[in-house]
């Protein structure tokens, strides 16, 4: 970083702390003053006072801890973004949608309260409430990557990405696990992420582990939907897709599904 | 709400735009600095001491979202370690020379010692003087010319090994 540079990252000669006291009220009187009379003189200082002034303008979100309490959450349960499902998922009435949609609210408001200070991962664990289907002592997770403009963040549900940005996805497994990550496109088109291969393939037991192929996003824009499927034998994936892009995906026996999706614009 | 609540909500409609015009700068993505911004105002409602102890409130929100957002760029570059090996590159944006420039310098604070990262920020991204960034860390205009040398050698260093 030279000298050039650095100056560019701050164009005016006066710094943002001092423009910042200004603009909230906090400045004496002559200091206010003081400054207010070489801003008059200066055009980047005054350009750049102008350019908080309409950051200042801009309105914020509502401060999020200062809400209602949330309402607490059952053990075992999880926000509709992480939830995971061993169970066939039929469609869904437009009522009960509403309704679920309330849940997910005051779920996920909780959930962020306490996954925030924590951690920024989005951990999708198995409901405790575990069925005979399940992965025998299991928990697995699924987290998304997203490279946009030569810097990768971890993704969280309905995170905002863009065409071009390149995604990997990542799964947390007690038990080696054969894995296949699916999605819905907003167009309604099904494919497979991961693997390129005509079944699930098996992934090692691991905290965090990378799986092996990384996407390039394309132009569709809109809210696309990603299913991670956990499953104890190598299941067939075509049937899979054409499922998921017609009546919606049915879980085979043995196998979780975790659900989630990132939008697109 | 609490009388607490009352007044960190008033503050955040005061002085929020600042925390998040610097976590957009330091973080480089809208849904981190929108993260950072209700994580500022948090920590406050946990110690609404704070409202009362502290002589600046500026400097206090600039000191706080600095830490985090610091922090969060290390978790990055941890997480980042998992897929840089492998994953398709992503198609490169229509950056300016500021925008690359950022990118380089969050890539570089990731990597340096959480007080000379700051003295970092707060003389490059925000323009401060060696005294305005003294009294942001609380340490002699002496010992930031130091941290500021030690970062000059971390970034050839940078320099010399790429």
């Amino acid at each position: 970083m030279n000298a050039a540079i650095a100056k560019s990252l701050w164009p005016a000669c006066r710094s943002g702390l001092e423009l910042d006291r200004f603009l909230t009220g906090e400045s004496g009187e002559s200091e206010s003053a003081q400054l207010l009379a070489h801003v008059e003189q200066c055009v980047s200082c005054t350009a750049q006072l102008a350019a908080l002034r309409a950051v200042q303008a801009e309105s914020l979100p509502p401060l999020r801890l200062l809400g209602a309490p949330p309402a607490p959450i059952a053990p075992g349960e999880q926000a509709e973004a992480g939830r995971i499902d061993s169970a066939p998922l039929p469609l869904q009435r437009v009522s009960d949608k509403r309704e679920r949609r309330g849940r997910w609210a005051r779920r996920a408001f909780a959930a962020a309260a306490f996954a925030a200070a924590a951690s920024m991962f989005l951990v999708l664990r198995a409901d405790q409430r575990a069925s005979s289907e399940r992965l025998k002592g299991s928990g697995p997770s699924l987290q998304m990557y997203v490279q946009h403009g030569g810097e990768v963040r971890l993704a969280a549900p309905g995170e905002v990405v863009a065409p071009g940005d390149a995604i990997r996805f990542t799964v947390g497994l007690k038990a080696p696990a054969y894995v296949a990550v699916l999605s819905l496109d907003p167009a309604g088109r099904a494919s497979v992420y991961f693997p390129i291969a005509e079944r699930a393939a098996q992934v090692p037991a691991g905290t965090e582990v990378a799986l092996p192929l990384g996407t390039m996003l394309d132009a569709t824009v809109g809210e696309e939907r990603v299913f991670g499927l956990f499953c104890s034998s190598a299941v067939e994936l075509e049937p899979l897709r054409a499922r998921l892009q017609g009546e919606g995906l049915s879980p085979p026996e043995g196998c979780q599904v975790t659900r989630w999706s990132f939008v697109k614009r | 709400v609490s009388e607490a609540g009352a007044e960190i909500e008033r503050l955040y409609r005061s002085h929020g735009s600042l925390v998040l015009r610097r976590a957009r700068t330091l973080l480089g993505s809208e849904p981190d600095a929108q993260e950072a911004l209700q994580e500022v105002f948090a920590s406050l409602l946990r110690a609404p001491e704070t409202l009362r102890s502290t002589r600046s409130m500026v400097g206090w929100l600039y000191e706080s979202t600095t830490h985090f957002c610091l922090n969060q760029l290390r978790n990055r570059r941890t997480s980042a370690r998992l897929i840089e090996q492998r994953i398709a590159p992503a198609a490169p944006l229509n950056a300016g020379q500021d925008a690359r420039a950022l990118a380089e310098v969050r890539s570089l604070l990731a990597q340096l010692p959480a007080e000379v990262a700051a003295a970092l920020v707060y003389t490059h991204l925000d323009g401060m003087t060696h005294a305005e960034v003294a009294r942001q860390l609380g340490c002699s205009k002496r010992q930031v010319g130091y941290l500021l040398e030690r970062a000059q050698e971390s970034i050839l260093a940078e320099e010399q090994s790429a």
